[in-house]
């Protein structure tokens, strides 16, 4: 790894608190990423061309396949954290904010004097623009002296300071944002430890810390924890989760993760997610430059007040797909912290069923879903569209702080949860003034969902239906011989 | 005194009329990490582009010349693989029955019916929530097959239920598996020399770059025309040269997920529960009563055309004349 941290991490509580400032700051690009796909045009229109919506959709492609390695790069913290005795983190904090992590101040000495100084990089739901994937740009974007040099004069003009010391390439209309307190992402940070800067840094010590104490600890005292890790994610959708119990496994996510994010450590020409959105943005000008009506997303709001739509229905399905969210950390909360490897598919299944239930059936077929007949619905008064609401309220963050609280050991708990979504997705879809195709949608996701809650019961009670588990082979056909025999 | 029941004469043995079928079919199917309904496909290795009708998941044996005109990308049309699945033998007790084929050989194979909000019968697994794409297992649903050849006026009927007791049932409402198991595929490959024989595809790498280097000469020809073309000709060019690095990008994106289903294939294989109908003449009696075996599988999978090929056979109690 080319970045370098000083191995500050020397306990294993510092190791832990990194660990949980790495799992919310994964989350929290994956919320900004998914926001801002939900808001890409799904057809044609009169501001984007049959040709320019073809860019459109592999823009879609990709943004959504970033979104997904932030998961796998929120799972693999996890996981970690959870190998050496942590709880597992799948909480944020409320956005808008101004993480530590991407403040100026704290990113400048990185620097040769000859460059100017970071721009402060809030984290804010703002709708997919060129300002966005500049953004996204700069937040994935490795150190100035990583960053391959065709890119550079781009980078800087991107994610550093101009002459008058603005960023207006990254921040137009984010000064409500910007405004914000800067803190870490989880509460005060342990004295004289890792310093605020990119993530790559902060993987970096963990990295350098993990070592450290491997060496000074020793593994059974630092992989005190359970060997947390999901059954295989098929490496077909660009994601690779394995189980992380020891040192070399740990370091072994950790440049997975480095490699997709920053590419550090990559070959030449690596599509790591800097350079991905970087492509994004050179392109986007392009296509502007030929083009300046060229709208690649519906209008949606940035960074509203989730529960000031004007329109019942949005607001209704506003607030549905917060809930449904908020399951889905519950059911991911109470997965990572539960799941034993040697119990998982046995009387009660309870993990084997949250694990089923949440990560495709409910990531695909209700957030995603849900959430872009969300961002079809009027956002009066902010925009023309709505947008669906990433936050998390203080009860709900109550609950996910403290995964050894009782309901994450009942499974009645996740099923209860369910049954009140699918009551209110039928209530959704019955809304007066819910446009018929999009009623059809949610009735379709209504339907989905009360198959998931039977589902979670049938496993938690039977385990997963053996033609269905992953970790079970299909049996092959019976070879044809081609008539040789 | 009565005979005693070992001493009971066996009931004859049936004797069997087999129906093979095969061809290619046509499926607009949204893939994984879309939504099963998504109709447009924006993170999936299939799309809809914009030319052309919505991914619907509809599997079409049969399609109209209206409909391949609209959804048949190039090379298609100048590749050998019609789409239509038709009846290619008629068997009795595994040997060529003439009256059988005469009366059916060439009969354009269907799957009739809806899985709504479907609208048509689909491979049925609402991503992960009815059956599994990990494990490639997965329910047609609903299953009407009918067989028909128009120019005999022979016609084969036959529907299974996924609850005998309520036909009305669809797949997400059965909360245990284990219910429709029966319907569920019973085995999968990869690398199957069954699916290459049948498509007549062998080298599935080569397949593939071989249809890259054809777009690209698609996008160059393309690009040729728009030179010396009109203005106004210029926004269905363009739209045309973008589908086709759109179909690029998929293939290089997802990679061995679209080729490695060239040669894989699903397969199905069981009695069915429903109603049974022959009209027309066979040469023989089919009984109707008595559950008729299906097996098939479907395979030979090309994402990028949104086809694959079927293979199957229904077997029928029969008695020839």
């Amino acid at each position: 790894m080319k970045v370098t941290a000083p191995p500050v991490i020397t306990t294993k509580d510092q190791l832990i608190y990194y660990l949980g400032e790495a799992c919310v700051l994964e989350h929290q690009f994956m919320c900004q990423y998914l926001y801002a796909a939900f808001s890409l045009k799904k057809a044609p229109d009169g501001s984007c061309t049959a040709a320019q919506f073809e860019v459109v959709r592999r823009w879609a492609s990709t943004l959504y396949m970033i979104a997904r390695q932030e998961m796998e790069h929120l799972s693999i913290a996890n996981s970690i954290l959870t190998a050496v005795g942590g709880v597992p983190v799948f909480y944020h904090l409320e956005l808008p904010t101004q993480s530590a992590w991407y403040q100026s101040a704290a990113r400048a000495s990185r620097n040769a004097d000859s460059v100017p100084a970071p721009c402060d990089m809030p984290f804010v739901f703002a709708p997919f623009d060129l300002t966005t994937v500049r953004r996204f740009c700069c937040m994935e974007s490795p150190g100035y002296e990583e960053v391959p040099l065709p890119d550079r004069a781009r980078v800087l003009s991107w994610c550093f300071q101009n002459d008058v010391g603005q960023c207006p390439c990254v921040t137009a209309g984010l000064s409500a944002a910007l405004n914000v307190t800067p803190r870490f992402a989880s509460a005060e940070a342990p004295p004289d430890t890792v310093e605020p800067g990119t993530v790559a840094e902060l993987y970096a010590a963990i990295d350098q810390g993990l070592a450290y104490l491997n060496a000074t600890l020793g593994h059974a005292a630092l992989f005190s924890g359970h060997a947390s890790g999901q059954s295989e994610i098929p490496s077909e959708y660009q994601l690779f989760l394995f189980p992380i119990c020891d040192l070399t496994s740990a370091q072994s996510a950790i440049r997975m993760v480095i490699q997709q994010g920053e590419g550090l450590d990559s070959p030449p020409g690596s599509d790591a997610h800097f350079q991905l959105f970087y492509d994004m943005a050179v392109a986007y000008e392009q296509l502007l430059a030929e083009d300046p009506g060229f709208t690649p997303a519906n209008p949606i709001p940035l960074d509203a007040d989730p529960y000031a739509y004007s329109s019942p229905v949005t607001q209704a399905a506003v607030r549905l797909w917060q809930r449904g969210y908020a399951t889905l950390l519950f059911m991911l909360t109470g997965y990572y912290d539960r799941y034993r490897p040697k119990e998982w598919n046995t009387y009660p299944a309870l993990t084997a069923a949250l694990q089923m239930s949440a990560i495709a059936p409910l990531m695909t077929m209700f957030s995603r879903s849900l959430g872009e007949v969300v961002a079809a619905l009027p956002g009066a008064p902010f925009a023309a569209y709505a947008g669906v609401d990433l936050n998390i309220t203080q009860e709900q963050l109550h609950l996910l702080v403290d995964p050894t609280q009782p309901p994450y050991g009942d499974v009645n708990f996740y099923r209860g949860r369910m049954y009140e979504l699918i009551d209110d997705l039928a209530a959704l879809a019955a809304m007066p003034g819910m446009p018929a195709n999009l009623a059809d949608k949610v009735t379709y996701i209504a339907q989905n969902m009360f198959r998931v809650a039977g589902n979670i019961g049938q496993i938690y009670t039977n385990g997963i239906f053996p033609p269905f588990n992953p970790n079970i082979d299909q049996p092959s056909c019976p070879a044809d011989t081609g008539g040789c025999e | 005194m009565t005979t005693p029941a070992s001493l009971t004469p066996p009931v004859s043995i049936l004797t069997m009329l087999e129906v093979d079928y095969e061809g290619y079919f046509m499926c607009r199917l949204a893939t994984d990490p879309d939504p099963t309904n998504e109709d447009r496909g924006m993170s999936g290795y299939t799309m809809a582009l914009s030319n052309e009708d919505t991914l619907d998941q509809v599997i079409r044996l049969q399609v109209t010349p209206a409909f391949l005109a609209k959804n048949a990308r190039p090379p298609l049309l100048d590749m050998d693989a019609p789409i239509g699945v038709n009846v290619t033998d008629v068997r009795f007790e595994g040997q060529p029955f003439a009256p059988g084929r005469a009366a059916l050989v060439g009969a354009k194979v269907y799957l009739d019916g809806q899985d709504p909000p479907m609208k048509g019968p689909i491979f049925d697994s609402r991503n992960n929530i009815t059956g599994s794409d990990d494990t490639m297992s997965f329910v047609v649903a609903p299953y009407n097959l009918r067989i028909q050849n128009d120019a005999t006026g022979v016609r084969l009927t036959a529907s299974d239920y996924l609850d005998p007791n309520d036909p009305s049932v669809q797949l997400w409402q059965i909360l245990d598996p284990s219910a429709y198991q029966r319907r569920l595929t019973v085995c999968f490959d990869t690398n199957d020399n069954e699916v290459a024989q049948a498509t007549g595809v062998f080298d599935q790498y080569g397949y593939f770059r071989d249809r890259r280097r054809y777009l690209e000469k698609l996008i160059a020809d393309t690009l040729a025309v728009r030179a010396s073309a009109p203005p106004s000709e210029w926004p269905a060019l363009d739209a045309a040269i973008q589908g086709y690095r759109t179909r690029i990008y998929q293939l290089e994106f997802w990679g061995d997920r679209v080729i490695s289903k060239l040669q894989s294939k699903c397969a199905w294989n069981w009695d069915i529960n429903g109603p049974q109908q022959v009209v027309g003449d066979l040469g023989g009696t089919v009984a109707t009563s008595v559950p008729w075996t299906t097996k098939f599988w479907f395979g030979g999978w090309d994402g990028d055309l949104l086809i694959g090929y079927m293979r199957g056979s229904l077997t029928m109690p029969f008695t020839p004349r």
